[in-house]
């Protein structure tokens, strides 16, 4: 992302902050970090990917920033996710009320450093569903940016219509250290208009489409032009073709259409139950100047979710539960160039569906909250998830599956230190355990001896049939910046310990430290 | 304003025209399926009318998916063959109708099979058995970036001696192996290929013999490169190579190895400003030819016999080589994958061979030629008789420390190490 777009989005974000301090919302008293959590669960249709329905939330306004600082270390991690790392982010999240329409920002800036990553020289992120990318066996670091800047805008037309359109606009930046190394960019544009009918004060019926935009480049090279790398062209479970020298120029390019439909009810019980379809197509080319279209991928979500929430005088009961459904087929490519006099460049002879991946994953959870005026006194969740992994290289046939289920229980109690300032102090714990039900992985295709199979593809699907134990610890103070002055400033430590049971994983240790404000 | 706008239209309207497209390309893609082959085969030597038994391989070097068949009659269908691109080979021995014998072969490389594209055609004839061919090539340089090293080694394979002189060395163009390959004249057809740098062996005509189971070395550099002043990682004394490629670079002074004559270099006989002979650590492709008595070969006074690379703007002239003429060709290239971008034609070399890497220190040998009980053949004189299928991606072993002289072969009576000279 260049500095001008960079400027826009500080700019976009500190006018949001800035003009949303006078509120026209339901006064509150202190967003507390409890209070935070409490007013996030209450607001259903902001969790949705309709924004016309936050005429419909609970008016309740909110702003922070937070500045949070992240290192993690450990052998229970997957190759491409680095042996250590540490991430400074800067986040700011605010919405407001102007007359009837309802606004919401949301602005983030991460700086990642990922150290000693394996297996990926061409994609910024190797876990976005983009099986064709270029791996290489030097083990490197990554120097990674992202900047997030989305904004939602709800407006009634009548009392019974709502419309509204979330936009987003990602960007990210990423470099590899090592010999083959790569300059990445990569931007995606997402746009949802949204409408939502009210047919009576219960029940509401909301639609929104989606389309976005994605393009990512991927500029590999060699500092050292004496020595040639030997690199990996993926295709899938680990079938590659071998590269040698400084890799490829790799255009990815990607659109979605998509679409949601929600219903609401409002009554003693608040149910909201969306679902949603996407369909991606990106293409992977290589070269600019004259492009070889290498391999597509059609990618398919479904998701499907319930919502509830009930309220009692001094207890909210929230339940929420997500089917997601997601196949992707990989399209490979004949392609030759045409080295005729005509010069057309590549020519696309044949295209068909090499590999497929499934996945579905099905979340549960369920939280109790003890309300103490505007946060919460404790809160307890629990949650089970249910993922299922199925790829397939379907010529010569290869497998790779995992199925898990991942159980979690977890609570918070907002101690009250002190009236004065509003003094608190907000413990948190988690404990999860991951349970393989099954998995496995057979490759059948040519180059069984290659590192991407042997060692790559192998240790991967070992990470993802480990059964590990996770256990979180948190700590959050917060309190008024000044006894007049309602802005809650907080500092916040976070230690999350992940130990695995086999495959001679170790564990995974992340510590977070955060500092903001919520007004 | 209205311009803004009018952008913004436009803008939409392109961002959605290439989502359609995108859309439209992807919905068509059907899941892979096995495919049936049907190879049709036309003889081009007179007295064979069937093909029965000769070895039929389709090679995806690519996605490294590789097929075998047998000949029968002159049409074959394969079965079960995954989508790809294949370099198909039909070869083996045949008797004619007048008991003879041959070693037959054919095929076409690089060619698309896939639903609708199923039915190929490939052209089957006698091969010409050269009595010189390519020993062992040492292209890729050693550790760190040394490339000085390089040399290529010859072989007379045949019973009878072969007299070096004037007999011709060339790389090809491209220097490297590439998808993206020059245009040439298309009245050459198929009839040439087309050299970057031309050298030739000097002598009368009978200065050089080489005799049955001899081999001359011609290196880039020819000396001792394992000493401390060059490169202690390099894995080659060249100091007793016959020749070498001497360029006048008085930084790496003339050896006591007979130096090649210069003929070619960008449409001019004169050896240019380069300072050594260098062909690419990726691998080259190398041919030596001969011409026959009473033709002249002049590339570089002739027009007729350089031309330009018709794919771009450039002025540089390559030599155009008769196939007719070449004794032996061989194609090397980064890596297996790579055989795709082959660019010497199928009927000098169907294949490509590698060492995978660069400044490893690794070349290529031919291997020796053995019965099918596996005994290495030799000719009655004892020499041995090296493998030459004109595929050298069969006929080499790869990455192997590269050694002069490897099994023994006999060095010539007039190489200066015996000479003294």
């Amino acid at each position: 992302m260049n500095k001008y777009n960079y400027y826009i989005a500080i700019g976009i974000e500190l006018l949001l902050l800035i003009i949303s301090t006078p509120s026209t919302a339901q006064e509150m008293s202190d967003i507390t970090p409890a209070a935070l959590v409490k007013i996030k669960t209450d607001k259903m249709w902001l969790n949705t990917s309709n924004s016309a329905g936050d005429v419909y939330d609970e008016p309740q306004k909110y702003s922070y920033v937070e500045a949070k600082y992240q290192t993690y270390n450990g052998s229970f991690h997957r190759a491409q996710q680095g042996k250590d790392g540490n991430s400074l982010q800067f986040v700011s999240e605010g919405n407001l009320i102007l007359n009837k329409t309802r606004v919401w920002g949301f602005f983030s800036y991460n700086r990642d450093n990922i150290n000693g990553t394996q297996f990926n020289s061409s994609i910024i992120d190797p876990y976005r569903g983009m099986p064709y990318y270029v791996a290489d066996t030097v083990v490197s670091n990554w120097r990674n940016q992202h900047y997030k800047l989305g904004f939602r805008v709800g407006q009634p037309i009548n009392p019974n219509l709502a419309v509204g359109i979330e936009g987003w606009y990602l960007a990210s930046t990423g470099a590899k250290q090592m010999d083959p190394r790569t300059l990445n960019n990569q931007m995606t544009l997402i746009l949802k208009p949204s409408v939502v009918f009210k047919f009576n004060i219960h029940n509401h019926l909301g639609a929104n489409l989606e389309y976005y935009s994605l393009k990512e480049e991927s500029n590999m090279s060699n500092v050292n032009s004496y020595v040639n790398q030997t690199y990996y062209k993926m295709y899938g479970l680990g079938t590659a073709i071998v590269g040698l020298g400084s890799g490829r120029t790799t255009n990815y390019v990607g659109n979605d259409v998509g679409g949601a439909l929600q219903y609401q009810y409002q009554g003693p019980v608040k149910i909201l139950l969306e679902s949603n379809y996407n369909y991606k197509v990106e293409d992977v080319k290589i070269t600019f100047d004259t492009p070889q279209k290498d391999a597509s991928t059609r990618d398919k979500i479904w998701k499907g979710s319930a919502y509830i929430l009930k309220e009692y005088k001094n207890y909210l009961n929230a339940f929420n539960f997500v089917y997601t459904c997601r196949h992707i087929d990989g399209i490979q490519y004949i392609t030759q160039r045409d080295n005729s006099e005509a010069q057309q460049g590549w020519l696309t002879l044949y295209s068909c569906v090499r590999s497929k991946y499934d996945t579905d994953d099905i979340l549960a959870n369920y939280s109790l909250m003890k309300k103490r005026n505007d946060e919460f006194l404790w809160k307890v969740d629990a949650s089970v998830q249910y993922k299922n992994e199925k790829d397939k290289y379907l010529l010569p046939y290869s497998y790779k599956s995992a199925e898990n289920i991942t159980y979690s229980i977890g609570g918070n109690i907002n101690f009250k230190m002190s009236e004065k300032c509003t003094k608190r102090l907000l413990i948190g714990t988690k404990w999860s355990y991951n349970n393989n039900l099954s998995g496995g992985y057979k490759y059948n295709g040519p180059n069984a001896d290659y590192p991407v199979v042997a060692q790559f593809e192998t240790n991967d699907l070992n990470y993802l049939i480990t059964n590990y134990y996770c256990v979180n610890l948190s700590a959050v103070y917060s309190q008024r910046v000044k006894e007049v002055v309602k802005a809650n400033v907080y500092a916040k430590a976070e230690f999350n310990y992940a130990k695995a049971n086999s495959f001679g994983f170790g564990h995974r240790s992340t510590i977070d430290f955060s500092i903001g404000c919520n007004f | 304003m209205k311009n803004i706008k009018l952008y913004i239209g436009l803008a939409f309207t392109l961002l959605i025209m290439s989502a359609c497209s995108s859309f439209e390309d992807a919905k068509d893609a059907k899941n892979v399926a096995l495919m049936t082959v049907n190879l049709k085969a036309n003889i081009t030597l007179d007295g064979v009318s069937s093909l029965d038994g000769l070895k039929i391989k389709l090679d995806d070097y690519q996605d490294n998916l590789h097929y075998t068949s047998l000949m029968k009659g002159t049409e074959v269908n394969i079965d079960s063959i995954i989508p790809g691109i294949y370099s198909i080979t039909v070869s083996g021995d045949i008797t004619n109708r007048d008991g003879l014998e041959y070693y037959m072969n054919g095929g076409v490389v690089n060619n698309a099979i896939y639903p609708g594209k199923d039915t190929v055609s490939v052209s089957i004839g006698g091969l010409k058995i050269s009595p010189l061919i390519f020993k062992e090539i040492y292209y890729a340089g050693s550790s760190p970036n040394y490339f000085r090293d390089q040399f290529y080694e010859l072989y007379n394979n045949s019973t009878k001696t072969m007299y070096l002189d004037g007999i011709y060395f060339a790389d090809l163009c491209p220097t490297t192996a590439t998808t993206t390959l020059p245009v040439w004249p298309t009245e050459d057809g198929n009839n040439y290929c087309y050299g970057n740098r031309v050298w030739k062996f000097p002598g009368d005509g009978t200065q050089y013999p080489l005799k049955p189971g001899e081999s001359c070395v011609i290196a880039q550099f020819a000396v001792n490169h394992k000493l401390s002043i060059y490169n202690p990682k390099s894995p080659i004394d060249c100091s007793s190579a016959d020749f070498e490629f001497y360029m006048g670079n008085k930084s790496y002074p003339d050896q006591p190895a007979y130096n090649m004559t210069h003929v070619f270099y960008n449409g001019k006989a004169a050896i240019g400003t380069v300072p050594q002979y260098l062909t690419s650590v990726f691998g080259g492709a190398y041919v030596i030819f001969q011409v026959p008595a009473g033709d002249t070969y002049d590339p570089v006074n002739d027009p007729n016999m350089h031309t330009k690379n018709l794919a771009t703007s450039s002025s540089t002239l390559y030599a155009k080589i008769p196939t007719k003429y070449v004794l032996d060709a061989v194609e090397c290239g980064p890596n297996a994958t790579m055989i795709s971008a082959k660019r010497v034609p199928q009927v000098l070399d169907a294949g490509m061979t590698y060492v995978g890497s660069t400044y490893c220190g690794l070349g290529i040998s031919r291997k020796r030629a053995t019965d099918s009980d596996g005994n290495i053949l030799t000719h009655e004189d004892g020499s041995l008789i090296f493998q030459d299928t004109n595929n050298s991606t069969d006929d080499f072993d790869r990455g192997v420390t590269p050694k002069f002289r490897r099994y023994d072969t006999k060095m010539p009576s007039w190489n200066h190490i015996l000479t003294g000279q």
